[in-house]
């Protein structure tokens, strides 16, 4: 039945299941209106030929609710929908197994221009994808593209592949499903028919739509599974458009009752479809997993789609938008469903984000011990070991060193040594300056102003900007400043005689050339640093006071 | 593994700021009191610049024992003075492990015996724990705080605590050569 109304188009069917139901075509009707304002924002000039579709394919619809009862009774009447229920079928079964069905998708190519027999024209394919996929996949992405791929390369095939199938055979056989099916896409699909008509391919609308039937058909079987997730359907469609809620209700109730109305055999069939998609996924996966690289290239047709779909966004953004809504809403209730709905969903949001591991992984090689106890001693081990690795990297020398106790002898010795080589600096400290008033500001200033007559201008930018830069100069002044104090400071005890030593030093030092160059370094160093000390609490006053000008009184205030 | 440049500003800043609360230069000190006091700063102001680890918090608290300390203390930390020291006087409290020393011995010698039972292979493994243990209890009275921990965490701090240490050293290194150069400038 289905089949036929897309076939024979906009005209004729619709007029006849007008008449057929009333009531439900009110609301229809609403809807109409309501998408021929959506056509018109979106900038559309076919807009009343979009709404003959819409309704079309509401009307479709509303016998479909209504006339379940007969459908299930009369198997023999949906015929004729066999190929659509096999697709949709197919799609869940794809959409479950989804991301990395290369296979499905290069028949696709073949029989999409080949077997003609209808559903998509060869060349309006591309422009379709595009269109059609861009509100539905927005958000998702990854798994609702591939799902396109995935319909469309089972719509052609599905008439063939269907016997081939025995799992699905009973599917065939429960009509009330491709029915809600074909309903849900209808609402859920507005604002394709308005892309189409502005691609001006009227001839492809069938197929689109009926593509699209297919594809939201997933959504359909996955509402079904759960009221909960009709719910949350209904809540999300709300902003789009409020008819929508009163559609899904409709279509909620139309659902209990062909459940109800065909009892066993309808509900049955649902209830296999869910249990088929379980089956079906791990079925997918596990030939999947091996072949990578299909898989990879798939993710890449997928994100050519995805381009695409992008590409066409600016060009219908309120269609998207409202459309944009759904997907989303699509995956919360899958999140939110129940087990077995949450285990679909995990299974198809798996490729776009793994799921995350916040606990250690612990693996026992063979012969050790599995209880929880040692295998958390085993973690603990191995943890301190990587800190016995860090600190081998710290302590200088203590790489070479094997066995834990004399790394921990080598550990030990440097963090005495640290300490040690602190107290002789602070010893030292107070024999450089004998009265301790470390007017180092004043020293210091005073000093950049002598400095800065020997050194180059352009140190001043460079210093100001990376302190690092002083930091890596200090190696280099080492043999130079550094011959009176750091020769002491490689000893780790504190050497009273320092002083004496200091000075003996220092008076050789002069003599050198480069001392005073490297000195007028240092204080550019100490310069930087104390610039940026008194940047700490003062960010404005340091220029001034770092060029020498004030007063030395003020810069003890700062600090 | 390097402490960052701005940690040791920070240091230097708080460095510089302790000899400014302590005054040194007003009293009258032996050298050796006035290595103390330096030393005293350099340690508050490393711990106070490197907030947060076990250590610093025992530095600070070890510092604070001292009653004479507290008014350089407060002049280092600043505001966060009352937060941390509070803190520091709970992480103390709590850090402490009270263990009775009877206990010990008693299962010491209990191993004695098992092992003594052993054969020399067990022997050797026991002597290398025994010697590994006697380092943890070394490293443990050098890292401050260290008394209370145990072994993955007394690492950490290990490791926490060397890489500040490197800084605290590096900075006061330069800071004494500075000194020594002005010093000779101005002579």
């Amino acid at each position: 039945m289905e089949k036929e109304n897309f076939s024979v188009n906009d005209n004729s069917p619709r007029l006849s299941y007008a008449a057929s139901s009333t009531p439900n075509w009110q609301s229809s009707s609403a809807m109409d209106v309501q998408l021929g304002e959506l056509n018109c924002a979106s900038g559309q000039l076919p807009s009343c030929f979009l709404n003959l579709n819409w309704e079309n394919s509401m009307d479709q619809n509303v016998p479909f609710e209504s006339g379940l009862s007969s459908i299930v009774s009369s198997p023999a009447a949906s015929n004729a929908a066999v190929p659509t229920e096999s697709v949709v079928i197919r799609e869940l079964i794809g959409r479950l197994g989804s991301i990395c069905n290369s296979g499905e998708i290069s028949p696709r190519s073949q029989t999409l221009g080949g077997s003609g027999s209808s559903y998509i024209g060869g060349n309006n394919n591309s422009t379709n994808t595009s269109c059609y996929s861009t509100p539905l996949n927005s958000p998702p992405k990854l798994n609702l593209s591939i799902m396109d791929h995935q319909v469309r390369g089972n719509l052609p095939i599905s008439g063939s592949s269907m016997p081939s199938h025995p799992s699905l055979a009973p599917f065939s056989a429960d009509p009330g499903f491709a029915e809600r099916a074909a309903k849900f896409s209808c609402f859920s699909n507005r604002n394709f028919g308005g892309l189409l008509g502005q691609f001006g391919l009227p001839e492809v609308d069938l197929p689109n739509r009926y593509a699209r039937r297919a594809e939201t058909d997933g959504f359909e079987a996955e509402m079904q599974s759960s009221s909960a997730l009709e719910r949350k359907f209904n809540r999300l469609s709300r902003p789009s458009t409020p008819d929508n809620v009163e559609l899904c209700n409709a279509h909620e109730e139309s659902s209990i009752s062909g459940q109800n109305i065909g009892g066993e055999s309808a509900s049955k069939g649902l209830n296999e479809t869910n249990g088929r998609k379980r089956k079906a996924a791990p079925k997918n996966k596990p030939k999947d997993l091996p072949s990578s690289p299909p898989s990879a290239k798939d993710a890449k047709a997928v994100e050519d789609v995805d381009s695409n779909a992008k590409r066409c966004k600016p060009a219908e953004a309120s269609g998207t938008e409202k459309d944009g809504v759904k997907p989303s809403g699509e995956e919360n209730s899958n999140a939110n469903a129940g087990a077995g709905t949450q285990r679909q969903s995990k299974e198809n949001s798996k490729p776009p984000e793994p799921p995350k591991q916040d606990y250690i992984h612990v693996r026992a090689r063979r012969g050790q011990a599995t209880d929880s106890h040692s295998l958390a001693e085993r973690v603990r081990r191995e943890k301190i070991s990587e800190r016995m690795k860090f600190l081998q990297d710290l302590v200088p020398g203590c790489n070479k060193v094997t066995g834990k106790a004399v790394m921990l002898d080598e550990i030990i010795n440097y963090v005495q040594s640290l300490q040690r080589q602190v107290e002789f600096l602070s010893m030292k400290l107070a024999t450089v300056n004998p009265r301790l008033d470390f007017n180092m500001e004043t020293l210091l200033s005073k000093d950049i102003i002598q400095a800065r007559g020997s050194l180059p201008p352009t140190m001043y930018p460079v210093d100001s900007s990376a302190s690092t830069f002083s930091y890596v100069q200090q190696p280099q002044l080492g043999p130079l400043t550094g011959m009176a104090s750091n020769g002491f400071d490689t000893q780790s005890s504190v050497n009273p005689l320092d002083a004496t030593l200091r000075r003996a030093l220092s008076m050789q030092l002069p003599a050198m050339d480069g001392y005073a160059d490297a000195s007028s370094q240092l204080t550019n160093f100490w310069e930087d640093d104390l610039q940026s000390v008194v940047q700490m609490g003062f960010g404005q006053n340091q220029e001034t006071a770092f060029h020498g000008t004030l007063p030395t009184g003020h810069m003890k205030i700062e600090l | 593994m390097q402490a960052s440049n701005s940690f040791k500003r920070g240091f230097l800043k708080k460095l510089l700021m302790g000899f400014q609360v302590g005054d040194f230069s007003s009293r009258n000190m032996t050298l050796l009191e006035r290595k103390r006091a330096i030393k005293l700063s350099a340690d508050i102001a490393l711990a106070s610049a490197r907030e947060g680890r076990i250590w610093s918090r025992a530095i600070i608290s070890n510092v604070l024992k001292e009653e004479k300390n507290s008014t350089l203390v407060r002049g280092i930390l600043g505001k966060g003075f009352d937060s941390l020291t509070t803190k520091t006087c709970l992480g103390s409290f709590m850090y402490k492990r009270v263990r009775s020393k009877k206990i010990v011995r008693s299962s010491k010698v209990h191993r004695i015996i098992r092992k003594s039972s052993s054969p020399q292979r067990m022997v050797a493994s026991a002597i290398a724990k025994r010697m590994e243990k006697k380092r943890i209890q070394k490293l443990k009275s050098i890292v401050p705080g260290g008394n209370s921990l145990d072994g993955l965490s007394l690492l950490d701090e290990t490791v926490d605590y060397i890489i500040y240490l490197k800084a605290q050293v590096d900075v006061m290194r330069r800071l004494t050569n500075s000194v020594q150069c002005l010093n000779h400038n101005a002579v």
